[in-house]
Formats: C-alpha cells, sequence, structure tokens
C-alpha cells in the first residue's frame, strides 16, 4: 500500500514536471506560442470556453455533452449488436463462414470512410454521427467475444461429451462466462474506437461537439481552442477507460488484467 | 477419412463465404434500387466496373495499384517506427514499475485523442510534407503497440523471475532471458492490431495535403461528389487490410509455434 | 542503477520530442532564400491562375523558384500559413482568419467571386415568391415561404455569408430558419437525397446542379454584395520578400489578362487543372465558370473600390462570433494597397 501511494505520487509529479517544461518551451520562446500555446494560456481558454460561445457557436459544456451523449449511444448499440454476433460467430461454424469473409474485408475500413454513405442512409441527424461511432465500436466487439468462445471452444466440446450437456446449456453456463474477460478487453477496445472515431463522424452535419469544435477552431485558426478541444477529448477518453477497467474489475473475476 | 471431412468443410466454407457475399451484394442492389441510396450511390456493378477500370486508367495521377503502393510505403515508414518505439515504451512501462509511473499518465491522455485531431496539430510542428503523414500513421499505431506490449511484460511469471533472483541472475539477464521471450506473443498481437490500425489511419492522413494514395481516393470522391472513387478507395483499403492481416497472422504462425493462440 | 536507466530512457525519449519542434522553427526560419517562393492554392477555381503561371514558366524567367503547394481547404492552407510554410496565397473569405492569426497582408485581389448560389428543389413553395424585395427582383423567396425551412451550407465560408444576407433581405429571422453546416460536397448528397429545403453551393457545383438534379437558383452572393478571391501574402514575405511577391503579383496581373482575353483558353486550363487534381474535368461547366468567375486584370484592380469587400466578410465574421470585432478592424489594417500600386504603376 505504500508503494503504491509512492508511484502515485511520482505519477502526479510526473504530470506536473511535465506541464512545467512544456510551459518552459512554450515561454522561452523554443517553440513559437503559435505552434504551441502555453499551458496557462490553455488553462485561460478552457475558461473562457466554459461560458462563452466564440468562436464556434457553443459553449464547451455543451459541445462535450453532445460527443459523450453521441459516443455512448453508438458505443452502446456496438456492444449490444457485436457481441451477440460475435459469439454466434465463433459457437455456429455456418454463422461463421457465413459472415467471416464479409466481416474481415469491412474490417479494415476507417470509420471516416464511412461518413458519406451514413449521411446517405441516415440523414443529418444524430444518427448519421451515431452509426459511423457504431461501425467504430462494433467491429472490435465482434472481434474479442468471437476469439474469447473460439479460444476455449475445444475444452467446451470435452466437457459437454463428459457430462452430457446441451449444446445450449454450454453456451450460457460455460462458454459465454470464460469469455467475459475477453469480452470486457473488446469492450474496452470499443470504447476506445468510438470515442476516437467522435471527430470522423462530427466531420458530418453538426453545429456542436468536441470533433466540431475543433474543425471550427481550425478554420478560424485558434490554436488554443483546437488544443482545448484536443487535451478534453484525451481526459475524457482516458477517464471512461478507467471507468470502464474498474467496471471490469468488479464485475469479471480472474480479469485478464492482475 | 480425415483428409475428406477437410474438403468438405473446406468446401462449405467457400459455399457460406460466397452466399455472405452475395447477399451483401444483394442488399446494396436493393439499397440503390428501393431507396435514396441510389439517387447519389453507385450499384454494385458499377462499383465493380470502376474499380476493376482504375487498375488501368488513372485517377488523378496514378491508377489505382499506384496509390495503393504509395499508401502502402507510407503506412510501411509509420508503422516500422511506432512499433519499434511502442515496443521500447511498453517493455519499459511494463518492466518498471517507476517507469510506468511516470509514463502512464502522459500515455492515457495522448491514447485517446484520433487521428485526425492530430492533424492541425502535426502540420504546425511538422509541415505538410510526407513527415506529417508518417506521423499521423504513427500515432494510429502507437497507442496499440504500447497497450499490448506493457500487457506483456506485466504478465511475466512473478515466480520465475523471483527464482532467477535467488539463482543470481542481474537485472538485465532476467530481461533478456525472461520478460522479453515471455512478451513476445502479445508483442506479436500488438503488431497485429497496430498494423490494422496504422493502415486504417492513412485516411486521416491523406486528408492532410496529399492528392495521392488510396485514402486520398476516398477523400478527393468526397469533395468532388465523385462517390465511385470514394467506393474504389473503400474496397481497396478493405482488400489491401485484409491481406495485410493475413500475412501478419501467417508470420506469427511460423514464428512462435511456442503460443497457441487461436484465431 | 536500473532507476537511474529509466529515469535516462525516459527523458531520452521526451526530449526529442521537443527537440524536434524547434529544430523545425529554426528550419522555416532559414528558408527565407531571395527567390524561393511558396505559393498556396487549393484545388478549387482560385489553383488556375497559379498553375498557369507554372505551365508558362514565367517564375523561372523572372528568378522565382516557386513552391506551389495545393491544400485541400481554408484550414490547413491556414494551419499552414501559422506554420510559415508559404508565402503567397490565393485565397477566398477564410483569408480573414490567415490574417488576422498570423498578422499577414491582403495586397491585391485576383478574381471577382461569382457563382455563389442557394437552390431549392423544383417543387418548393419558396418558388410561388419571386421579388419579394422590389430591390432584388430576380430573387425568390418571402417571410411566409422561407420561415421555418432548413437551410444546407458550408459554414464559415462566402456561403454562410450568402444565407446571412439572404435571410436580411427577405426580411426572415437567422433564427426563424433551421440551419444545417456541412462542406458543399456532402451537401449535394444530402440535399439529393431529400434532405433540407434550401441548399448553397459554390462555383463549379452552382453550375451543374441544376441539370443534374434539376434544383432551381432562388438567389446569388453577388445578387447582394461583392466578394473577392484575394492573394494573401505572409507577415514575413511580406517584410522580407517584397521584391518577389512584386514580381510574381506583376506575374498573377499578367496571367489574369491573357486569360481573360481568351475564355476559350480560360476554360481550357481549368478543365487541366481540375483534372490534374482528381476531379472530371467537364468543359460546358468550366465554361460557364469562366464567364462567370472574372480574374482581376490591372484595369480592374485599378478602377475597383479596393477593401470594401474585404471590410464586409470582415463585419460578417465578427457579426457571427468566430472573430472579435477589434479583429475586425485589425484586418481591415491589413489589407494593404501599396504592393499593387507599385507593381502596376507603369500599366
Amino acid at each position: 500500500m505504500k508503494e503504491k501511494t509512492k508511484y502515485i505520487i511520482i505519477s502526479i509529479v510526473s504530470l506536473i514536471s511535465f506541464i512545467l517544461l512544456w510551459d518552459l518551451v512554450s515561454k522561452s520562446g523554443i517553440i513559437s506560442a503559435k505552434k504551441l500555446p502555453a499551458p496557462s494560456k490553455l488553462f485561460e481558454t478552457f475558461i473562457y470556453k466554459l461560458g462563452n460561445k466564440n468562436p464556434d457557436g457553443n459553449t464547451l459544456p455543451i459541445h462535450i455533452w453532445t460527443s459523450l451523449k453521441e459516443a455512448l449511444i453508438g458505443f452502446f448499440f456496438g456492444i449490444v449488436i457485436g457481441v451477440p454476433l460475435g459469439i454466434s460467430m465463433a459457437w455456429f461454424k455456418k454463422f461463421d463462414k457465413f459472415f467471416s469473409p464479409l466481416f474481415d474485408l469491412i474490417k479494415p475500413i476507417p470509420p471516416v470512410g464511412w461518413v458519406p454513405i451514413m449521411i446517405t442512409f441516415f440523414g443529418i441527424g444524430i444518427m448519421s454521427k451515431v452509426s459511423v461511432i457504431f461501425i467504430a465500436s462494433f467491429i472490435p466487439a465482434v472481434i474479442n467475444s468471437y476469439s474469447g468462445i473460439k479460444q476455449t471452444r475445444e475444452v467446451h466440446k470435452w466437457v459437454s461429451q463428459t457430462f452430457g450437456a446441451s449444446n445450449r446449456q454450454v453456451l450460457f453456463t460455460i462458454a459465454i462466462p470464460s469469455a467475459g474477460p475477453m469480452i470486457f478487453t473488446g469492450a474496452r477496445v470499443a470504447l476506445n474506437g468510438s470515442w476516437v472515431s467522435l471527430v470522423a463522424a462530427e466531420l458530418i452535419a453538426s453545429t456542436k461537439g468536441l470533433g466540431y469544435m475543433i474543425q471550427t477552431a481550425r478554420l478560424v485558426g485558434r490554436i488554443d481552442v483546437v488544443f482545448v478541444g484536443v487535451l478534453v477529448i484525451g481526459v475524457f477518453g482516458a477517464a471512461m477507460m478507467e471507468g470502464l477497467s474498474f467496471l471490469e474489475r468488479k464485475l469479471v473475476k480472474g480479469g485478464r488484467r492482475s | 477419412m480425415i483428409n475428406k471431412t477437410f474438403t468438405k468443410d473446406m468446401r462449405e466454407t467457400w459455399m457460406y463465404g460466397i452466399l455472405g457475399f452475395l447477399v451483401f451484394l444483394l442488399v446494396w442492389q436493393a439499397a440503390c434500387v428501393f431507396t435514396n441510396f441510389g439517387k447519389i450511390f453507385p450499384t454494385p456493378k458499377v462499383s465493380l466496373a470502376a474499380f476493376l477500370q482504375a487498375f488501368v486508367e488513372p485517377i488523378g495521377r496514378h491508377t489505382l495499384l499506384g496509390h495503393i503502393s504509395i499508401s502502402l510505403r507510407r503506412v510501411l515508414i509509420g508503422y516500422t517506427l511506432s512499433s519499434i518505439t511502442g515496443i521500447i515504451i511498453g517493455l519499459l512501462m511494463g518492466y518498471s514499475k517507476l517507469a510506468h509511473a511516470i509514463i502512464y499518465p502522459i500515455f492515457c491522455i495522448i491514447r485517446p485523442i484520433p487521428g485526425i485531431a492530430w492533424i492541425p496539430l502535426a502540420i504546425l510542428w511538422i509541415g505538410i510534407g510526407e513527415p506529417t503523414i508518417h506521423f499521423i500513421i504513427f500515432m494510429g499505431g502507437f497507442s496499440q503497440m504500447v497497450m499490448n506490449t506493457m500487457d506483456g511484460a506485466q504478465h511475466v511469471d512473478t515466480e520465475l523471475v523471483g527464482v532467477a533472483k535467488v539463482l543470481g541472475a542481474k537485472e538485465n539477464q532476467i530481461f533478456r532471458k525472461i520478460v522479453l521471450p515471455s512478451s513476445i506473443p502479445y508483442i506479436f498481437t500488438g503488431l497485429q492490431t497496430s498494423l490494422s490500425t496504422s493502415w486504417m489511419a492513412v485516411l486521416a492522413a491523406e486528408m492532410i495535403t496529399a492528392r495521392e494514395g488510396a485514402g486520398w481516393l476516398i477523400i478527393a470522391g468526397m469533395q468532388t461528389g465523385r462517390i465511385e472513387n470514394n467506393v474504389i478507395g473503400m474496397i481497396a483499403i478493405g482488400l489491401v487490410g485484409l491481406i495485410l492481416a493475413t500475412l501478419l497472422r501467417n508470420a506469427e504462425r511460423r514464428l512462435c509455434r511456442w503460443t497457441v493462440r487461436s484465431r | 542503477m536500473k532507476k537511474l536507466v529509466v529515469v535516462l530512457m525516459v527523458l531520452a525519449l521526451v526530449f526529442p520530442l521537443f527537440a524536434q519542434g524547434g529544430k523545425e522553427s529554426s528550419e522555416s526560419a532559414t528558408g527565407a532564400d531571395m527567390t524561393e517562393l511558396g505559393v498556396m492554392v487549393q484545388p478549387y477555381f482560385n489553383g488556375v491562375v497559379a498553375m498557369y503561371i507554372r505551365d508558362q514558366g514565367w517564375a523561372e524567367e523572372e528568378g522565382l523558384d516557386i513552391d506551389m503547394q495545393v491544400y485541400s481547404n481554408g484550414s490547413t492552407a491556414n494551419e499552414a500559413l501559422a506554420a510559415g510554410l508559404w508565402d503567397i496565397g490565393f485565397q477566398g473569405a477564410a483569408y480573414v482568419f490567415g490574417v488576422i492569426n498570423n498578422d499577414a497582408k491582403i495586397v491585391g485581389n485576383y478574381e471577382e467571386t461569382r457563382g455563389d448560389t442557394l437552390f431549392v428543389r423544383k417543387d418548393s413553395e419558396i418558388l410561388k415568391a419571386k421579388g419579394f424585395n422590389p430591390t432584388y427582383p430576380e430573387v425568390y423567396g418571402s417571410p411566409e415561404t422561407v420561415t421555418g425551412k432548413t437551410i444546407i451550407f458550408a459554414p464559415g465560408t462566402s456561403l454562410h455569408q450568402l444565407v446571412i444576407e439572404y435571410l436580411e433581405r427577405i426580411g426572415v429571422g437567422v433564427d426563424d430558419v433551421s440551419k444545417v453546416p456541412m462542406d458543399y460536397q456532402t451537401g449535394e448528397q444530402v440535399f439529393a437525397t431529400g434532405e433540407g429545403d434550401i441548399a448553397a453551393f459554390p462555383t463549379p457545383w452552382s453550375l451543374t446542379v441544376g441539370d443534374t438534379y434539376g434544383w432551381v437558383p432562388i438567389a446569388t452572393l453577388s445578387d447582394f454584395v461583392m466578394s473577392t478571391g484575394d492573394l494573401i501574402v505572409s507577415d514575413d514575405a511580406y517584410n522580407n520578400k517584397t521584391e518577389a511577391i512584386q514580381k510574381y503579383m506583376k506575374l498573377v496581373y499578367r496571367a489574369a489578362e491573357e486569360l481573360e482575353a481568351d475564355h476559350d483558353l480560360k476554360a481550357r486550363m481549368l478543365v487541366k487543372w481540375y483534372e490534374e487534381n482528381g476531379r472530371e474535368g467537364d468543359l460546358d461547366a468550366c465554361r460557364q465558370e469562366a464567364e462567370l468567375r472574372i480574374l482581376i486584370t490591372p484595369e480592374v484592380q485599378k478602377s475597383m473600390d479596393y477593401g470594401a469587400p474585404e471590410a464586409a466578410i470582415a463585419d460578417f465574421y465578427a457579426y457571427i462570433g468566430n472573430i472579435e470585432p477589434e479583429q475586425a478592424e485589425m484586418f481591415k489594417g491589413n489589407v494593404v494597397d501599396n504592393l499593387w500600386k507599385e507593381v502596376l504603376a507603369d500599366k
């Protein structure tokens, strides 16, 4: 326990010295403030954006809320559809053979590439954004639940043979619980994916959202607002990942992470 | 007997795979015919024809193969760099708790920042040439590589390390003989996933100022309203990604036979 | 010992990160060779002059080493300006931001932008009301027909300005319509699928969508205000490469004269420029665009109200909150006429 606090202190010191170093580099003019605004300036901008709509038309809390909403809805559907699909692909051979090649082809296409297609399907409302995020989280959800089940499949077979359990019983009582940690890893990757694809999704017809804020700030050349947007994405992303890891530790016994 | 079931299995695999594609194409066709989708989106037939034609007729400055090879070169450069630094940082963080405490908080904040969001910063810092494109691709693969390697180095059998220590092994011996080998399977997983994420980052990277590349096809398709270029780019990225993943999976199977990872 | 190594390695990894940035900035500063000139264009109409100059080989004759840089949009172009990557650029309305953030200068005009147009579908009720404001008899729309409609446009561009001007002229409040910001590229696709009621397009889109989809133009920006494409020069180049900039400006006016004298040539050059950038070069559409968008020749430059369109667009950006009012004033001060006056003194 004492050792743990020591490392936490080191972490904090590390973060602070990183910020100080950054401040020093920026203020000493080694890199001009135009290229790397000082942290103090960014903090100022952050405070300013909390209550001010300029230059992009909405305050920072509204942007954050919009992005969180879109990312979480997309993530939710990605998990709800992706995990069962991954499990069925791993469990039912014909399913596997039917979907796998298609899936392998679609997998490498980056979410940004889907943007124009999603607009034509879902129009300009929130749905087109959610659907881009959905794809980004759906794919890792499928992959991980698929390999989670696959990895232990042989063992399940022996178990079912030995005890005469039905295929369904084995699936629900043994295979899925034992794939739990893998599925959670998938959820973590999926959450990361949905958050990462946010900016791409908000290239579509947006008036708010962190991605939109960054885009507009780029256009008007407010590099400080760009930085604030990027850092907010980073901090919120990190917080959500930690939250999910916490959930995993609570829910899955014998998780992958020791 | 075994041979026979094997071929039957193979036949089924092909059959269902092709069936899957057919259903997909059918849905695509139906969407074109029955919904607004068709007003702007080409049918499968038109897309396929455009795709094949792109091998002979140049789009912009190159034919499709030219675009793909340009993108591949960019990805390989960014990917190599991100793999090397990713493995070093990952091992460092997995092996030493001190390094973990120092780097991890900063890494955590950098990790969720998407490739597209790096673009404005990369332009300011590095400019608009090829190095910027490599940087975006680098960022695309980097965090995957770090996470996987770190995982591997953290999952070293602590008893094994303890025994080695008792037997008087030095720090660097433990690192080379125990930590490194047992991290290898994880590193390979990292190499695989980071290759696919690097390849995916090519689209964001080529948004900058590129005038060629598979990602550029999609972007130019969007910008000029020539949606067939968009489709060609997507098919190309999908296919190449598939090929790259298969190659690396086979390489892993050959190189580390001792790890039985089913995938 | 182990800890020391770890700390050293961390430092070794962090240091190049910063060193890299430092090196870059010094590099761009030392690149100030008198004859080297970075020219910024985009893959749209504004690139045709730069391409013509390049193809004619005029720059070499003048002793200029041109590095022509094509940026896909105003954002990247402005970021590159901040990074000190180009000296002179051809740019539309987004020049305001480049000037404000980098103390760049507007030194002249190269075109009068026309063709920014609002479209509706054939069956729109807006077409029933024509000439509501007697000053603009050709403009469609009235408060009854436009209120509550959805307008698709690219934010922060002259199209945005068009929407604001239009609403003002027909007496509709800015908040009485729903505005959907979107690239015109995607806008075309979306409008084609039946989303939105009014959509704004620049050339060359505005020249083709009428034929392709049967959409009907209801107003253009040139109905209301004049807008121009401008030559923007970085602060560094303005002060330290004045001679090279003036040489290049001379070529811009020379190209404008030649291309305006022969619209057929202008259209063909436009086709070439578009094809070079991966777009279909439709000769008919390019002919129309060549007729519509007028390059600024020396005579026009001398006779026009220099600085008025720039002031109008700056006020517009201040109005929608993209910039602060005092920034708009600073911008107006950076629209300078000394360079083109010297360049055109002997014409």
